[in-house]
């Protein structure tokens, strides 16, 4: 998976470190996984955006502010993941096996050059 | 114009605050400060401050409080960070009665403050029984509080055989009921949307909170249930526990047991959760909704380990030790439609006609606010 640093952070991370990753990939979203490769939710603009609002400082831990219920799938045919309903409304849809560990990362469209 | 000081530091002591709130705010005689702290404002438990803010109430006061860590001693300090911020609030709003509810610390920092500074303190689910420290800050407050509002009889004995004053024990009900009484909560349709439920299928409800006595095993208890649920696979929501000592590991935990059938929730609004309530198939964990609310509703409870161990309760409840063989098999129990069938003629000791609020607002109002309610004798 190319650029999979670009699009992961860990939970330890700050929110500095998700806003500085979301301004390199251009796809306004990162996926918080932990050290089983575990998707723990996602950080998007939005959430930034709101914990700025509240007075939150960029120390802040992503956890704090991850959205718990992300779309994800386990079509592993990259194929079909394209014509996913909810596909249309994300700009990272991670790939996660049953055990919820990320796989893949499908992307709403090509990655910039970073 | 009588002021009452309210303290709400969850989603749970809110619940019982709003109509209260709502009532003192349509009376001409009566105005209230809500001093808003701990759980309500802090991002990583749902921020439900914002909660409050939709509703239209009055903050007067954001009391931070909660150091992070969530061990034993964190949560002392904590108290004590309150404690100090409270003094502060006190001295400047002026309140000619504090209300504080239920078996929280956060409660116990109100009473001993309005105490100490000869301001009324009235205590709303008093003479109650719950476990571990809660249930021994429940009667510190007792103590503390000026006025005790009992839910039922059961309490009420207890308060006075406690050495408290008759006249000072008021029996008035269950106020957080009232609301799921009333029906007074979201409806199934729009649950659906918002929680992306399919109302065909049995529904989960899991809310364990660590046991501060367990700190130690809370993950441990929290895996037991998990296990237990990813076994049965049904669809599943789980909420985020409190603050107590053992939360941010329960939090943890629950990230990484997420799975496709489940959904995870920092906080859920009090009208939301009532509502899911009323649509659950079973409520899993250890909440004190279980055994009061549950039942209004005919909600069956798997209430796992001992943190409700000595609360009264109704036919809803079925008790589980933190084993996960036991609490799937408790599970399927409460799933069977004979079990919820039998629950239509079960009795609970809570009780409410959906007025309860209106009568403990009516007393606040009425109650002589003199050097007899302050000067407490201890009566036996």
């Amino acid at each position: 998976m190319a650029h999979l640093a670009l699009y992961t952070v860990t939970p330890t991370d700050t929110l500095r470190t998700a806003m500085e990753k979301i301004e390199r990939n251009k796809h306004r979203v990162v996926v918080v996984v932990d050290e089983e490769r575990r998707v723990l939710g996602t950080v998007s603009d939005g959430d930034l955006r709101r914990a700025f609002l509240r007075d939150m400082l960029p120390i802040a831990p992503v956890t704090e502010i991850m959205q718990l219920n992300p779309h994800v799938t386990s079509e592993t045919d990259p194929a079909k993941r394209r014509h996913l309903p909810h596909a249309e409304h994300v700009t990272v849809l991670p790939v996660v096996d049953d055990e919820n560990r990320l796989v893949d990362l499908e992307l709403a469209y090509e990655p910039f050059d970073p | 114009m009588r002021h009452i000081a309210i303290l709400t530091e969850a989603r749970s002591s809110y619940g019982y605050f709003r109509p209260i709130a709502k009532l003192i705010e349509a009376d001409p005689d009566l105005h209230y400060s809500l001093l808003v702290t701990n759980q309500h404002l802090l991002p990583d438990f749902g921020y439900s401050v914002e909660e409050i803010e939709r509703d239209a109430l009055n903050i007067t006061d954001r009391i931070y409080m909660t150091l992070d860590g969530y061990t034993p001693a964190t949560m002392v300090k904590s108290l004590g960070v309150l404690l100090l911020g409270l003094a502060d609030a006190f001295v400047r709003l002026r309140p000619d009665i504090v209300l504080v509810l239920g078996d929280r610390g956060d409660s116990l920092m109100a009473a001993m403050a309005g105490a100490h500074m000869n301001i009324p303190v009235a205590h709303i689910q008093a003479g109650e029984r719950s476990g571990n420290i809660d249930g021994v800050t429940r009667h510190a407050i007792t103590r503390f509080a000026h006025i005790h509002f009992a839910s039922g009889p059961d309490a009420a004995e207890r308060l006075r055989r406690m050495g408290e004053e008759e006249w000072r024990i008021q029996e008035l009900g269950a106020p957080q009921l009232d609301e799921l009484v009333r029906g007074e909560v979201t409806p199934p349709e729009e649950l659906a949307g918002r929680y992306h439920l399919d109302l065909s299928q049995p529904l989960l409800l899991v809310l364990q909170h660590p046991v501060t006595e367990e700190f130690g095993e809370s993950v441990e208890q929290m895996q037991e249930t998990l296990e237990a649920v990813c076994e049965l696979r049904h669809q599943t929501l789980v909420i985020f526990p409190n603050t107590d000592a053992g939360s941010s590991e329960l939090r943890l935990i629950i990230e990484r047991y997420h799975r496709p059938f489940m959904r995870v929730e920092r906080n859920v609004p009090r009208r939301d959760y009532g509502g899911l309530m009323r649509v659950a198939s079973v409520l899993v964990g250890n909440s004190s909704s279980g055994v009061i609310e549950a039942p209004a509703v005919g909600l069956p409870a798997v209430n796992v380990g001992a943190r409700q161990r000595d609360r009264a309760r109704g036919g809803n409840v079925i008790d589980a030790p933190h084993e996960r063989g036991a609490i799937a098999n408790a599970i399927r129990r409460a799933l069977a439609p004979e079990f919820r069938a039998e629950l239509r003629n079960g009795s609970s000791p809570y009780v409410s006609d959906g007025r309860v609020s209106e009568r403990i607002v009516d007393f606040l109002k009425t109650v002589r606010l003199d050097e007899r309610l302050l000067r407490k004798q201890i009566a036996y």
